[in-house]
């Protein structure tokens, strides 16, 4: 095996043979990532359980008895938690993702490896508190059963581990996409933090997407996480609109941002290191 | 560029450079970006009136190139320690940071043989709240092991670094002498061909010091090849087997670490 030192081409493709090569990395940095959280924390994984009960009793409290809203009629409890475990993913993903280059830079200056392996690492780790906060939403669905509720499982509900993967890779795109532009200009921080309020109402995670009139449906749908949303809603509370006409174009989006996304995120990572 | 082979060669180097422009501002806002475009914009205007060519020159250097490394060739032969000397701002890193592939070249090139893994500064990646196990295994890791080879190896790293019986405490308590310690251990326990060692002993007891020495000899008996940075006088007539000294970016002198040593401190 020979190690080449050479001028850079002006786009870096991804190196699969080097990926492969530091697969141990995923594992380690996953598990360093978990261990840093909870240590010297009082109530360690709790935290991941307080938080959407929380937002969706306050979700509840506006949303449904406040402006009766609908929620496809499903238990309103259930419906937001739904929807508020596949947001939940996406923030915390994207906040640990996009400060990845900024928070590691100095690791990134001084050890060598694949760099690729710790935005991935971080959403796959993220996966860990979206499966405790599952475990929570099962102890209200068989809560809400036991009470009587006709609330039941669609069949739609085999897609699950392909809208988990696709969830994956769009927070992971969408998180190098941030980095980078981070990197390059910090004045991104600041937009991101607007963007994203406005991103969780442009989603159906307080509303249904059928409560939005069926000739403004389509701006909702433009939306990646919509079909995600919606198909999580559907499978699981078998209360939600989906369609493998809507869900194709998104995931045709998730395949270019994710794509896109670790061209310029090597790229910028490249040239930062430069920068003096 | 083709270069040729040599079967007792670990590292060859032909031509490298690396230049950065200390001129062009960096920019640090949407709005510098901006304004670098809208000039750009008008520049290439003014160049289709004028008829002059728009592109300022990207690819060579020019005025105001600040050069860190200039025209560096050399090998570095299987088994040998290369050490590198020079003042401040000599290039010594940079070379470090572009055999190490944390930086390209601007151009010429090099291959190395074998695999590449480099410690520039002790304890990076190195979590406080981990133990010395976890944090070894992580670093091997880093470097460019397998988990496995990394535990198979764990026995004789934490012998090495004299903290067997610390194997389960976590990094934050240990001194600074002794996650040095750890992490050298565990570069010298890497199973890289070419291993670069940037300052990192700087601050080890003589004891550790004669230990790294034998571990690197044995090495060299196998093959191994290292890049040694130091300013220890000591440490460079005890690990090195040639020198080169860098100044300005570019090679003054190479040799024997007698004769190199000698015009370099006079």
């Amino acid at each position: 095996m020979r190690t080449l030192i050479k001028p850079r081409d002006s786009v870096i493709w991804i190196d699969w043979k080097l990926l492969y090569q530091y697969r141990d990395l995923l594992g380690l940095w996953i598990k360093r990532d978990i261990a840093s959280k909870y240590r010297q924390t009082l109530l360690g994984p709790l935290w991941f359980v307080f938080q959407p009960l929380m937002t969706a009793l306050v979700f509840v409290v506006i949303f449904s008895k406040g402006l009766r809203l609908s929620t496809d009629g499903v238990p309103a409890a259930l419906f937001y938690l739904t929807g508020l475990i596949v947001w939940n993913y996406v923030s915390q993903c994207l906040n640990s993702t996009s400060m990845t280059l900024v928070a590691h830079s100095g690791l990134f200056k001084k050890v060598f490896f694949p760099r690729l392996i710790l935005p991935f690492s971080y959403c796959l780790s993220s996966l860990v508190s979206m499966g405790i906060q599952s475990g929570v939403l099962a102890v209200f669905y068989l809560y809400f059963m036991s009470q009587g509720a006709e609330t039941r499982p669609d069949a739609v509900v085999l897609f699950l581990p392909l809208l988990v993967i696709q969830l994956v890779f769009l927070s992971f795109g969408l998180g190098l996409w941030i980095a980078a532009l981070t990197v390059k200009y910090r004045d991104f921080h600041h937009v991101w933090s607007l963007i994203s309020p406005l991103w969780l109402y442009a989603t159906p995670v307080s509303y249904p997407l059928s409560a939005i009139p069926s000739d403004w449906q389509w701006v909702i749908k433009l939306n990646p996480l919509t079909m995600i949303v919606e198909g999580f809603r559907l499978g699981i509370l078998g209360a939600g609109t989906f369609t493998m006409a809507d869900w194709l174009p998104s995931v045709a989006f998730t395949l270019i941002i994710s794509l896109s996304g670790t061209l310029m995120f090597q790229t910028v990572e490249r040239n930062s290191v430069d920068s003096i | 560029m083709l270069i040729p082979s040599d079967k007792n060669v670990r590292v060859r180097a032909q031509g490298l450079s690396k230049w950065y422009f200390s001129q062009r501002k960096n920019r640090s806002s949407i709005q510098d970006a901006f304004r670098e475009h809208w000039n750009r914009l008008c520049r290439r205007q003014m160049a289709e009136v004028v008829g002059e060519s728009a592109k300022p020159p990207r690819q060579g250097p020019f005025e105001g190139t600040l050069w860190a490394v200039k025209d560096l060739s050399f090998d570095i032969k299987k088994g040998e320690v290369l050490g590198l000397v020079g003042a401040n701002g000599a290039g010594k890193s940079t070379l470090v940071r572009l055999l190490s592939r944390l930086t390209d070249p601007s151009s010429g090139e090099a291959w190395v043989e074998g695999k590449v893994a480099s410690v520039l500064e002790v304890g990076s990646g190195f979590h406080p709240d981990l133990s010395v196990r976890e944090n070894a295994l992580l670093n091997g890791v880093f470097l460019g092991m397998r988990k496995n080879e990394v535990q198979d190896r764990m026995g004789e790293i934490l012998e090495f670094s004299h903290l067997k019986e610390l194997h389960s405490v976590p990094v934050k308590k240990l001194s600074q002498g002794m996650q040095y310690r750890l992490a050298v251990s565990v570069a010298l326990h890497s199973h890289a061909d070419f291993l670069l060692l940037d300052e990192v002993l700087e601050s080890a007891d003589r004891d550790f010091e004669l230990r790294c020495s034998e571990r690197v000899q044995k090495e060299q008996e196998r093959g191994k090849s290292f890049l040694f940075v130091s300013h220890n006088i000591n440490q460079i007539m005890l690990f090195c087997s040639r020198l080169l000294w860098l100044n300005e970016g570019a090679c003054k002198m190479e040799g024997t670490p007698e004769t190199v040593l000698e015009a370099y401190l006079n």
